[in-house]
């Protein structure tokens, strides 16, 4: 019985959404294994969607009314990047859906009073769930320092991640990582390379990519570079013999046909 | 580092303990002080209360006694804080789903008592406002409630329930992260899907 390694995708749906979704994910892992994820997968998942969250529950607690609440999310196209923006609005948009359905009359003050109070014990329940759902492996070597999100004085979430580092080879495992399977990485660069009309995700990935593998072994690189790799290192942390359950079929049936991974996808 | 915080944290919890007790103590004392110096004059006159019982007699003959006059501020400070009355509601909660437990949970009379409870459960919300903490557990129940008031319910969930308001009951003073988040392990343990609003949107991951 093979394990199931859950990707970002895979981990978010897993632990944040309704249980319908997680039925989908639980019904893509292999019966009877056991359940992985890597540290890299929850720094992604810190950095990047628990991020996200935690900037709109602090808006929240900023904002006198949901009113103004709805503007934030809403006209956010030249403030934000997009993913995060998308995320925010996601999140927003399932609590209006969620209060509309309720049927309770809240008042103005009240109904911030509730987004707030369901967001805030969201995302500490979500992170609960987070570092427990998976057994945790670290063969890229990602930082093990991540701290939990805490409220302060404030009630405003701070999770300090030390993406600062990121970039410089002492920082973290990566660079011995890159060195040690550096054949695997330069052929899945080829094989990104000769995609048909590859999409700007795998584009950027394929960039950053050959920007880490030119560089020598031990130099400073960009942060950013190994976030835009973060498929193709995940699907190669993977065990050999464990199936990569992932939502994201795209950017992950090429990077598991150049590694030999054996891929679960979900709809 | 933890030390640390300890020794950040006594001085933060005895002033929260006596801002939390009832009635008046030198803390207290000392904000009224300070209040009645700073705002003498923006603030309007002061409201003063006459209290009074009307007595009536056998043969119909009433009788008015003047208890007593107090001002505003004297009254302010028995004033219940809203955690207090969020409290003191969910000890009354707690009787009603202990009530409902001790019926048979495939019962008609269970699943009415059940009704009753997630109706009080929903009218929680005039609590909204009162302390983060309280919000978080509103809403936390409230999820509960969306998932449950359109089919029977099932009794762990009932016994969930009892567990959060006697869980509440246990704090006289604020109530602590710690205890939410047992709180909703125990809705989560019962059945309950915590993340049940997040239902509609797509997927961002």
């Amino acid at each position: 019985m093979p394990d199931a390694f859950l990707e970002s995708s895979a981990l978010i749906e897993l632990v944040f959404r309704h249980r319908e979704v997680q039925r989908k994910v639980e019904s893509a892992c292999p019966a009877g294994g056991r359940r992985l994820t890597s540290r890299y997968v929850l720094f992604e998942i810190a950095r990047g969607y628990l991020l996200s969250l935690l900037v709109l529950h602090n808006k929240a607690r900023a904002v006198k009314s949901l009113r103004e609440l709805h503007e934030y999310t809403h006209s956010g196209q030249r403030l934000f990047q997009r993913h995060r923006r998308e995320t925010m609005l996601a999140a927003y948009e399932d609590y209006l859906a969620h209060l509309q359905a309720l049927g309770i009359s809240l008042t103005e003050e009240q109904r911030l009073s509730h987004f707030r109070g369901w967001f805030s014990q969201h995302l500490r329940h979500g992170w609960r769930r987070l570092t427990g759902a998976a057994k945790t492996i670290n063969p890229a070597g990602c930082r093990e320092d991540i701290p939990a999100p805490v409220q302060n004085a404030n009630g405003l979430y701070e999770q300090p991640l030390p993406t600062q580092e990121c970039g410089f080879p002492k920082a973290c495992g990566l660079d011995g990582y890159l060195s040690a399977h550096r054949a695997d990485f330069e052929a899945a660069a080829r094989a990104l390379a000769a995609l048909d009309d590859p999409d700007a995700e795998t584009k950027r990935r394929l960039s950053a990519l050959q920007s880490l593998l030119a560089r020598k072994a031990g130099a400073d690189f960009a942060g950013e570079h190994c976030w835009s790799c973060g498929d193709a290192i995940i699907c190669h942390e993977a065990p050999i013999d464990a199936a990569i359950v992932s939502k994201n079929r795209k950017h992950f049936e090429p990077l598991c046909a150049v590694f030999g991974r054996t891929l679960r996808a979900y709809v | 580092m933890q030390m640390t915080s300890q020794l950040r944290a006594s001085p933060r919890n005895e002033i929260e303990r006596l801002l939390d007790a009832p009635g008046g103590n030198p803390l207290k004392d000392l904000f009224y002080t300070d209040a009645d110096a700073q705002l003498p004059q923006i603030r309007s006159r002061e409201s003063s209360y006459e209290h009074f019982v009307v007595e009536t007699q056998p043969g119909g003959q009433q009788e008015i006694h003047r208890l007593g006059e107090h001002a505003e501020a004297y009254l302010a400070r028995y004033a219940a804080r809203p955690t207090f009355r969020f409290r003191w509601r969910c000890k009354r909660l707690l009787e009603q789903a202990e009530q409902a437990m001790a019926l048979n949970g495939e019962s008609v009379e269970f699943e009415d008592r059940a009704i009753v409870l997630w109706a009080e459960v929903a009218a929680l919300s005039e609590y909204l406002g009162g302390a983060p903490e309280v919000d978080e557990l509103i809403a936390a129940l409230h999820a509960a409630y969306a998932q449950h008031v359109k089919r029977l319910t099932p009794k762990p969930v009932v016994e969930a329930l009892a567990a959060v308001f006697r869980l509440v009951d246990q704090y006289t003073t604020r109530l602590p992260t710690k205890a939410v988040d047992e709180a909703l392990d125990a809705l989560e343990q019962a059945g309950v899907d915590l993340n049940y609003p997040m239902a509609f949107a797509k997927s961002d991951a």
